[in-house]
């Protein structure tokens, strides 16, 4: 009998029998208030901080896109002209201080579109060479050509991209002194390291690797012709298409192009003229989309935005406000609690 | 006389306590019981349901009341459609009603017809139609027999103890079903007999008390216990807590999910309507099970507002469960405002702080993938210290959860992110180097830190506005919880044990004469025994009743 009671006694563990030694807070005035004081005032020290950053970035924007008829670039917007180029200027006041990135940017243009994000064979781009000869289905319509030749690399994505190339030019006593760009290493490291891998060379050529496939359709030059001056820097590792490949997640954004960091112009672009020759092969009027350039120092926080100081500071503000009226509310009703 | 036998059915130990608590906790108490009329009251008074300042109303009375109602309705042109019920009893003060099973039959009219006239014939009558319906006291039809029940109940419901002697276990299951149809209340039935099966099988709770009458009730019960005290425990602490477990829960859980999903909804007018995910596919799958569930599953098990001697202490801790008040369709869209709150700040401040920027050494990191990752990172900080917001109960394995969700997630997330696993699946891992690239950006963890303030802090202060100017009787307790504390530890320490541990303190015991009226009536009305009993003047402190500090 007594083996029975105990076999079916329930457990008598803290645990079981909800004996566990706990901590009951409260959400008292002693807390609350001057734990909002203390974040109010540290959220506002950050909001001027980050302000105050943001105010110390410069940044120059040009529109090039050539929608109205009395801009540089309106003679290339017409699709018959091919290889066509054309000329901003723009002056600076004061020294633009280095190291100066060099961005295009693009508005209206979804990159964050799902069927047009997943069409991209990420196989084919860690180096797979089984997936040249049958890319995936996702990256129908440019999976394979006319021709059923498969493309490689095949999707929306890597076909869409951005093809205009610039050069920048400082006018010095009416000559044109090229500005040295930096193309190195302007995609994120884990992607040009890890991510995508070229196909191995087959008898010492990476061309060789792509027999049997044909280029994007969209693209003036196979993959492994993308860069003839630097033999690193083609295939998929083409710091371009890597930038490029890494999707945007707003409508309107900037993509880094190239740094200033060389020669005359490493500490900073001086105060004065300047020119940028456009080759402009990359159309987006017909889904009314705008193309720029961007010149941009940084900083700590990153590039020049003041979203979030001035959020800090309406938040911290409001924490204050809020620790005040919680105090007044709470020494009304203890009072009245109290008489 | 030679002498005289008796024998006494004791009741259990701590059974008037008990009935005085779940009084004061608004729960009312019916008894219904096979015993005699006269046994069944004096039970009553020995467990201090009905006490000397009530009016008792006996079968004849109510049914003279119920006739009285129904002639009126019958009377009233618009009697079949009004709404408006007058109170039964117009005297102030507490009423008790005692009935006996037949009087329960005469009021519902459950008899069969067939032994209706049988008895009718024996008595040489006739069954005849009444002539004129409106001088007949039977109801007509079966809307009258309706209302009529209606009546009973609403008067039953008037008068604070409600005794029903002589009740077959059908009639007791009928009572409890009467109940039920026409008070929108939860019922429980308690009891530790065979003839109790029906009426715990009908009732919402079903309680079996396991004894020497067998284990029957115990069988077709959804509780057992051994003594009836163990009721006020059961519904004062555990199903208090239960109540309240359940609804934080839910209303966590839809706030959670809605914080989650309406994301995308957002997300969406800035990915062309595309249905693209503003989280990476892994978090997606992974949120609902590993990132977010412990902590909550944790706090419907083991969270307690106050702990069980307060609950017990203070009955009126017992109302919000009865009036429904933790989780209804308020509450409901409450959670659902909350959600769509924290879904747009998760959403937007990411939003402002990615337009138009870039990364701290030039690279743009406005990139989806960074994108997501800041998301997720500013969702699951939120909703788990949303959670220990709500947590009243803090263990350890509740501080485990909650930081081992946090950790967990950016454990998997770096996983997930890492190069290794790209290798292997370079297409089902495409968000290699996203964590590790977006979280080193000092930019982004203010960002996430911002967002996570503007999610949390706004509730604190409305939590702390509400409880300072509008506290309910569970926040009241738990301020002063510390007082009561002290109050409880000097109170045992005053108490002294009796020397003799006899069962409880002497209370009336039910007599009941098997032989017909006579000096029965002085000894069956209790009245002669009423006085407090002589008792030992060492005993006298541990009797006297210790008035509790109900005024909070």
């Amino acid at each position: 009998m007594k083996k029975e009671e105990s076999s079916e006694r329930p457990d008598n563990t803290a645990f079981t029998q909800q004996r566990l030694p706990a901590w009951q807070p409260i959400l008292s005035a002693g807390i609350v208030i001057p734990g909002f004081l203390i974040i109010g005032l540290a959220f506002i020290g950050i909001g001027i901080a980050l302000f105050l950053t943001s105010q110390t970035i410069q940044v120059l924007e040009r529109d090039y896109t050539g929608y109205e008829q009395d801009s540089p670039c309106f003679s290339c917007t017409s699709s018959s002209t091919k290889n066509c180029t054309c000329e901003i200027t723009f002056s600076l006041d004061k020294p633009f201080t280095g190291p100066v990135f060099f961005y295009y940017g693009l508005t209206n243009y979804f990159q964050s579109f799902r069927k047009y994000g997943v069409s991209k064979d990420d196989n084919q781009l860690s180096g797979d060479t089984t997936y040249f000869k049958s890319p995936q289905d996702q990256c129908f319509p440019y999976q394979y050509d006319s021709n059923k030749k498969p493309i490689v690399p095949c999707g929306a994505l890597p076909n869409s991209m951005f093809n205009d190339t610039f050069e920048l030019f400082h006018v010095v006593n009416k000559t044109k002194k090229r500005v040295p760009l930096d193309g190195k290493g302007i995609s994120w490291w884990t992607d040009y390291n890890i991510k995508y891998r070229n196909p191995s060379p087959v008898n010492g050529s990476l061309a060789n690797a792509f027999e049997g496939t044909v280029k994007p359709i969209n693209w003036p030059k196979p993959a492994y012709e993308l860069d003839p001056t630097d033999p690193n820097n083609n295939g998929f590792m083409n710091q371009d298409f890597l930038v490029w490949m890494r999707r945007a997640a707003l409508p309107q954004f900037r993509k880094l192009y190239r740094r200033i960091t060389e020669g005359d112009y490493a500490a900073g672009l001086p105060a004065g003229d300047y020119s940028v020759t456009i080759h402009y092969n990359y159309p987006v009027l017909n889904f009314d989309g705008r193309k720029k350039v961007v010149f941009s120092n940084v900083s700590w926080m990153g590039g020049k935005n003041e979203f979030l100081g001035i959020a800090y500071l309406v938040v911290g503000s409001l924490c204050l406000v809020m620790s005040v009226v919680m105090l007044v509310v709470y020494a009304k009703f203890k009072f009245k609690e109290d008489s | 006389m030679i002498g005289a036998t008796a024998i006494e059915d004791k009741l259990q130990d701590g059974v008037p306590e008990t009935i005085a608590k779940l009084a004061k906790a608004d729960i009312k108490i019916w008894v219904l019981t096979g015993d005699k009329k006269e046994t069944a009251e004096n039970i009553g008074y020995s467990c201090q349901l009905l006490t000397d300042d009530m009016k008792i109303h006996y079968g004849e009375d109510v049914n003279q009341q119920l006739m009285e109602r129904q002639g009126k309705r019958r009377n009233d042109p618009q009697g079949r459609n009004k709404k408006v019920k007058e109170p039964f009893i117009k005297e102030p003060g507490k009423n008790a009603l005692v009935i006996t099973g037949g009087w329960l039959n005469e009021i519902l009219y459950e008899k069969k017809k067939k032994r209706r006239r049988l008895r009718l014939k024996k008595l040489g009558k006739r069954h005849t139609n009444p002539s004129n319906p409106q001088e007949s006291s039977q109801p007509v039809d079966d809307w009258e027999k309706e209302k009529r029940q209606e009546d009973f109940v609403d008067m039953a419901c008037e008068c604070t103890a409600v005794i029903c002697c002589r009740v077959t276990p059908k009639q007791k299951a009928n009572v409890v079903s009467l109940v039920k149809k026409y008070k929108r209340a939860v019922t429980l039935s308690i009891g530790d007999g065979a003839n109790d099966v029906n009426m715990i099988k009908t009732a919402d709770i079903g309680v079996g008390i396991s004894g020497q009458e067998g284990m029957q009730a115990v069988m077709s019960s959804d509780y057992a216990f051994a003594q009836f005290c163990y009721l006020e425990r059961l519904l004062l602490v555990h199903g208090r807590w239960s109540y309240i477990r359940m609804c934080k829960f839910l209303r966590y859980f839809f706030y959670k999910n809605f914080a989650f999903t309406l994301v995308h909804f957002w997300f969406s007018f800035f990915n062309g309507f595309s249905s693209q995910t503003a989280y990476e596919d892994w978090f997606i799958t992974l949120y609902n099970v590993f990132y977010s569930s412990l902590p909550v599953l944790l706090v419907g098990l083991l969270d307690q507002d106050v702990n069980d001697k307060l609950s017990s202490r203070f009955p009126k801790l017992y109302l919000p469960g009865q009036l429904g008040s933790l989780f209804n369709y308020k509450t409901f869209f409450i959670s659902l405002f909350h959600g769509i709150f924290t879904s747009l700040i998760i959403f937007f401040i990411p939003y402002g702080a990615f337009l138009q920027t870039m990364g701290q050494d030039g690279e743009a990191p406005s990139d989806y993938q960074s994108f997501a990752v800041v998301a997720a990172s500013s969702l699951i900080i939120t909703v788990n210290l949303q959670i220990s917001l709500d947590t009243s109960y803090w263990t350890f394995v509740n501080c485990f959860a909650v930081l081992g969700s946090i950790a967990l997630y950016f454990g998997i997330m770096f996983d997930l992110h890492s190069a290794g696993i790209h290798v292997i699946f370079p297409s089902t891992f495409t968000f290699t180097g996203a964590a590790s690239n977006a979280l080193r950006q000092p930019y982004l963890w203010l960002t996430i830190i911002l967002t996570v303030g503007i999610c949390l802090l706004p509730v604190i202060c409305i939590q702390f506005l509400c409880q300072t100017i509008w506290p309910s009787v569970g926040d009241q307790v738990q301020r002063n919880r510390k007082k009561y504390e002290m109050e409880d530890e000097d109170e045992e320490r005053k108490k002294r044990k009796p020397t003799f541990q006899r069962g409880g303190r002497s209370r009336r015991s039910a007599y009941a004469f098997s032989h017909s009226t006579g000096y029965a009536d002085l000894i069956s009305t209790g009245r002669s025994i009423r006085q407090r009993p002589r008792v030992r003047p060492e005993l006298r402190d541990s009797i006297r009743e210790v008035p509790q500090a109900e005024n909070i």
